[in-house]
């Protein structure tokens, strides 16, 4: 295989992880195994995180505002010649193949910020994407339940006259993607053509995405707690429908239900090939084929 | 709606996406992949609209070969080397990855990574089956996207039938390989040497590899001969890693496309492939019955390519002298839906 780099490269790992989180979905969702708080035993007392508000922070929105005043101040102070020239250091050690080591050492006594530096690392080396391993990943034997699913989004894509399309998206910086995957894997074996670009995308790319795709749906997994500012900067550009899963407290879920997010998903919904069913019915109805 | 209506909402469109306005673009390869019967006054309208605007000079290059040879990462480079020169680029990702239930997982995009606002634009489309070929609306969607962009790339996995395939549809096809996997052996043995006009050995970073699948791949065409004054195919060491090698791949895409514009080739390939464009319409739609009524495939070929018009235009002249309506048939919407996945 060429070691743990090269398997990591041809998507093998990722491939790896996707499968075993798939089988163990799978078992979860026909009850074969039982998880005590996700299909068993499921009853519970109220969230603390619920029950009192000043349990969990909330980041003020004047915080980003704040932040851009600090680094332009930042900006104004520093030493500007010094900076460039430990930048043009920076980008020769880079193109020469040297240690970039000393010359971003020299960046930081400069002022340089975190952004200018990984830009110029950035423009030099490309951006990496890695696999995502579901393109090859090879699904469980899945429970008779995504028969009927398959036999309506046939009907679904006659009556549209083109393939049902989704694309699932992760805005942001988290890289928690099981969840996305495992909808994205579920979704194809259901018979949707499946965009799925992988983790740290921003709202732009993602609603630009779906549009040259000419998706019917667009599926949002966010576990960072930023979808009260993610959510809607795609849903204020998207012509489709906007489906949401994540960790959401049942308030946030209600105000994203408000601003026309279609559906919203949290770990709970261990069922996915029911939360992949109604994706379906909601493209449908918004494209007036139900 | 009236056909004067379709006709004059038709050009409306047209216009917008020789604009490159990117929901015109999205709105027309949505349309063109329509498979309903009712869809076709439309799509006939549209794309003898768009035909009617393009530019000559809007060129259709296919980017064919087996997989992991890197092709999306090749043509990635290439779309940021044409948006770099101030060309606009769309491009048609055909996806393989279908499975049997119809759903596939459209990828590619992953991997072609452009500046945010860059005049590019990418459809993945899903092959119609494992072992790739074109999918159903390649052509179409090509045709769109050369209507709003200097550059469209086709790509497409295989080898074999996809070279074929993407051969009917492209102006230059530019066939990927992989040095050290036995691509270039199995490419021989497949025997259609005489369709790719460029040859990439990619992974060129590889190094002693790299040049011996070059250097097996010109003996070999060495071996093949050319008529004097045609177009030999450049064999090109490059690395969408390293950078290089795609100013030349860049270089000799541009010859190819001078070479058939300066003799009587590029309007030979554009015509045939608008011939194999309709009947391949046609006989999806009719099959072999509907081959029978025209007096077989050869008769069929040679009145498609004596007829004008766009390839949907040909495709109605095919129907109208077959004699077949095109009217819905009991469960053809749903044979037309299945096809699309």
């Amino acid at each position: 295989m060429g070691g743990s780099l090269a398997a990591i490269e041809s998507g093998y790992m990722k491939r790896a992880l996707v499968e075993s989180n798939a089988r163990r979905m799978a078992a979860i969702e026909s009850g074969e195994r039982v998880v005590v708080g996700v299909n068993a035993f499921t009853e519970s007392e109220r969230s603390p995180l619920e029950s009192d508000a000043a349990a969990v922070l909330s980041v003020p929105e004047s915080a980003e505002r704040e932040q851009i005043e600090r680094l332009r101040a930042h900006r104004s102070r520093r030493d500007a010649a010094e900076v460039s020239a430990a930048l043009r250091a920076l980008r020769e050690s880079v193109q020469s193949g040297q240690n970039v080591m000393p010359a971003s050492i020299r960046c930081a006594h400069a002022g340089v910020t975190t952004g200018e530096w990984a830009a110029l690392l950035r423009e030099i080396f490309g951006e990496y994407r890695p696999p995502t391993g579901i393109d090859s990943a090879v699904p469980p034997a899945r429970i008779a339940a995504l028969e009927p699913i398959r036999k309506r989004v046939d009907e679904i894509s006659e009556r549209l006259g083109r393939r049902l399309r989704v694309l699932i998206g992760k805005p942001g910086l988290d890289g928690h993607s099981s969840g996305a995957e495992q909808i994205a894997l579920c979704a194809r074996e259901a018979g949707f053509e499946v965009v799925y670009e992988g983790i740290r995308l921003t709202a732009d790319e993602i609603v630009r995405a779906a549009q040259q795709e000419g998706v019917h749906l667009i599926g949002l997994s966010i576990l960072s707690g930023s979808h009260a500012t993610l959510v809607p900067s795609v849903l204020e550009r998207a012509r489709v429908p906007v489906v949401v899963g994540g960790i959401i407290p049942e308030e946030d879920a209600r105000a994203l239900r408000a601003r026309g997010v279609a559906a919203v998903y949290t770990p709970k919904d261990f069922e996915v090939s029911r939360i992949v069913a109604e994706m379906a019915e909601i493209a449908a109805q918004a494209h007036g084929v139900a | 709606l009236t056909a004067e209506a379709v006709r004059s909402q038709a050009e409306q469109l047209a216009k917008r996406i020789a604009a490159r306005d990117p929901e015109a673009i999205s709105a027309a390869l949505d349309a063109v992949e329509d498979a309903r019967e009712a869809a076709l006054p439309r799509q006939l309208a549209l794309l003898s609209a768009l035909a009617r605007g393009t530019p000559e000079s809007h060129a259709i290059v296919g980017l064919t070969g087996p997989p992991g040879a890197g092709k999306s990462t090749l043509a990635a480079a290439l779309i940021r080397h044409w948006v770099r020169a101030g060309s606009g680029v769309g491009m048609v990702a055909i996806d393989p990855s279908s499975t049997r239930s119809g759903g596939a997982l459209l990828g590619d995009r992953v991997r072609i990574r452009v500046d945010a606002g860059a005049p590019v634009f990418v459809r993945s489309l899903a092959a119609r089956d494992q072992l790739g070929g074109l999918a159903p609306a390649a052509r179409a969607a090509a045709a769109v996207l050369r209507a709003a962009f200097p550059w469209t790339l086709v790509e497409t996995v295989g080898v074999g039938q996809s070279e074929i395939d993407v051969a009917s549809l492209a102006d230059s096809v530019v066939l990927v390989l992989q040095p050290g996997s036995g691509d270039t052996l199995q490419f021989m043995k497949a025997g259609i040497l005489e369709i790719p006009d460029l040859f990439v050995v990619h992974k060129w970073d590889l190094g002693a590899p790299a040049e011996r699948a070059r250097s097996d791949l010109e003996a070999v065409l060495g071996l093949l001969g050319r008529p004097g004054g045609s177009w030999l195919p450049p064999v090109i060491g490059a690395s969408a890693q390293t950078g290089v090698g795609l100013e030349e791949l860049v270089l000799q895409i541009g010859r190819h496309q001078e070479h058939l514009a300066a003799g009587a080739e590029r309007s030979a390939r554009r015509s045939a492939a608008r011939t194999a464009w309709a009947l391949e319409l046609f006989t999806r739609r009719y099959g072999s019955f509907g081959l029978e009524q025209l007096g077989g495939g050869e008769a069929a070929r040679a009145f498609a390519g004596s007829a004008p018009g766009s390839a949907l235009e040909v495709f109605s002249a095919l129907a109208t002298r077959a004699g077949l309506e095109r009217s819905p048939r009991p469960g053809s919407s749903r044979a037309a839906a299945r096809r699309t996945s």
